[in-house]
């Protein structure tokens, strides 16, 4: 059990895969202006990657090494697919504010990097537990991004207007205001890591 | 080759597998996504004509005849028997592309419009889908001229925007407002439909048809260009009518704000036939505007020994600039100057045009500014 603690947290802080192996940002950066898209993209995303995962080292004895990418594309390809039908069918107006980025998480660096270098080598229980791991790591910085932009940028927190539009900075809404807030994010992760650090060595 | 067949049949059995899996999903969603979209432009439709209690598509009955504006749906809104009024639901060039919801009335009046997308420039060519732009629609006649700077407040750094919304509107509504006037009884619209122009540059052929009609056009050597190496003659024609040479036609190739190529028609009597456009590398929204027959319409006519002058570059200036892009109607006023010059020096001499009224020393050109 304790196995699995480990490596659902490692997802979280330890290796968030934005904050610290820094991949699949693009899509992170560019939906990130508003709470709800980025809730919406990190309960995607999660989903896709924990489906993947858990076929994946379910089945990886039967995918010949050779072809393991080409198959590991079909399959994320087809858990995308199915995630935007579903959220075109059952949540039109958010699927329309995330636009591309939905079946753009078919080429989502994080999926396939977890797929090729976790989920092929390990079984079905640690791979769920990575997978919800990674998910909730990615999804928890979306919705600190966003809150961050939605607030500055747009004058809104939690769906409440707080901010008059004339004090409100653009900025934020757009793709530099973005990276802004990762930047400052991911040394706020940089610091937490190392703070962690310092007590697991006084230990 | 066996491990080939292997692998093959391997791949083949995931993918199949797959597409099931998303066939099925499909199955149960594809209703609801219909749905959905349906749901969407009938609540928009209804933020149009609130009191309307049922819309009729009529999209096959209404066609815009453009390639500019595109019609994607057409309703008319009615209440029991009685028309209210119709709304096209039309996507054209704004900055980059608008899709708008045009509601017309049976007075012949704009109703409030509602974007449905809008792909300009976001804090700038977005806003005119916010109601301090898109609220003077509201009510708006649709005799009325939808001049940008005129009855229509442009949204100052998107200029460009605004009037390609306004144009959307006045199409689509004019369009809308025809078809109730023959349908259901809506009073009929005075003055000409209007035309969306598609910005193009033109082939060779078309532009010498368009600028002499009903003459030939023979191929021919001779007319050189003596006075500005910057500009090049790639083609140049002879022109007759009726067994008489009419004038000539040069093509010319030059610097605008990229390049360009043009065609001039110049007649014997030192007037021009006109210009036309042939091919531009210039920039989407500016120069490229070189390309709207209200630019290179007002060349025809002229008299080749005019100054070919830019406004406001230069306040003496004859020939007005393009909104933006002073440099790329420089570039095709300089083309226009020394074609014009030299067609009529070569008629001249060869076909017994009209001379000079002086003898041309050197010429002025306008100078084009470096960039970058």
């Amino acid at each position: 059990m304790k196995k699995y603690i480990g490596l659902f947290t490692n997802g979280l802080l330890k290796e968030n895969p934005l904050l610290v192996i820094m991949i699949g940002l693009c899509s992170s950066l560019a939906v990130t202006t508003r709470l709800v898209n980025g809730v919406g993209m990190g309960l995607a995303m999660t989903f896709v990657l924990l489906m993947s995962e858990i076929m994946i080292s379910a089945f990886r004895k039967m995918i010949p090494t050779s072809i393991r990418i080409p198959v590991f594309i079909i399959i994320i390809a087809a858990f995308t697919t199915i995630v935007d039908l579903v959220m075109k069918a059952y949540t039109p107006a958010l699927s329309k504010s995330m636009g591309v980025f939905i079946p753009l998480i078919v080429v989502n660096c994080i999926i396939m990097g977890r797929v090729e270098s976790f989920s092929y080598k390990s079984t079905v229980g640690e791979s769920i537990a990575d997978a919800l791991g990674m998910g909730m790591g990615y999804t928890w910085v979306l919705c600190a991004i966003s809150i961050v932009r939605e607030l500055l940028g747009a004058g809104v927190f939690l769906g409440m207007k707080v901010i008059p539009d004339e004090y409100t900075v653009g900025f934020f809404s757009q793709s530099p205001g973005g990276f802004f807030v990762f930047g400052i994010l991911i040394s706020v992760g940089f610091a937490m890591n190392r703070a962690i650090e310092r007590k697991g060595a006084v230990k | 080759m066996k491990t080939m067949i292997k692998l093959s049949f391997v791949m083949a059995a995931y993918a199949v597998v797959a597409c099931v899996g998303l066939a099925v999903v499909y199955r149960i969603t594809a209703p609801r996504i219909e749905a959905a979209a349906g749901a969407e432009v009938n609540e928009r439709l209804r933020v149009i004509f609130p009191d309307a209690d049922k819309f009729s598509e009529v999209t096959a009955n209404v066609h815009s005849g453009s390639k500019v504006v595109a019609f994607n749906q057409a309703f008319v809104a009615s209440k029991g028997d009685e028309a209210l009024g119709m709304v096209i639901k039309a996507t054209g060039p704004t900055y980059k592309t608008s899709t708008i919801l045009v509601g017309v009335n049976m007075k012949r009046e704009l109703l409030p419009i509602v974007f449905l997308e809008n792909n300009d420039t976001p804090g700038l060519g977005t806003k005119t889908a916010e109601s301090d732009f898109a609220g003077q629609f509201s009510s708006k006649s649709l005799d009325d001229a939808f001049a940008v700077g005129g009855d229509v407040e442009a949204i100052s750094g998107a200029t460009i925007s605004s009037r390609g919304v306004a144009d959307i509107l006045k199409f689509a509504g004019y369009a809308a407002g025809a078809y109730l006037a023959e349908h259901h009884g809506a009073p009929a619209g005075s003055g000409d439909a209007p035309v969306a122009v598609e910005l193009a540059p033109m082939e060779n052929d078309v532009a010498l048809a368009e600028l002499f009609p009903g003459a030939t056009c023979t191929v021919v050597e001779g007319i050189a260009n003596n006075l500005e190496s910057s500009v090049v003659f790639d083609k140049t024609w002879i022109v007759e009518k009726d067994g008489a040479v009419s004038g000539v036609a040069i093509q010319a190739r030059g610097q605008t704000y990229k390049a360009s190529t043009v065609i001039v028609g110049v007649n014997r009597d030192r007037t021009l036939a006109g210009l036309r456009i042939v091919a531009t590398g210039d920039t989407k929204n500016y120069g490229r505007n070189m390309l709207d027959p209200a630019f290179y319409g007002a060349f025809t006519g002229k008299s080749v020994d005019d100054r070919f002058m830019v406004k406001p570059a230069d306040p003496d200036g004859d020939v007005d600039s393009i909104s933006g892009a002073t440099i790329s109607t420089m570039g095709v006023a300089n083309m226009v100057k020394v074609a014009g010059l030299e067609g009529a020096a070569f008629l001249a001499a060869s076909y017994g045009g009209k001379k000079p009224p002086t003898a041309i020393d050197g010429i002025e050109l306008n100078s084009i500014p470096d960039q970058e």
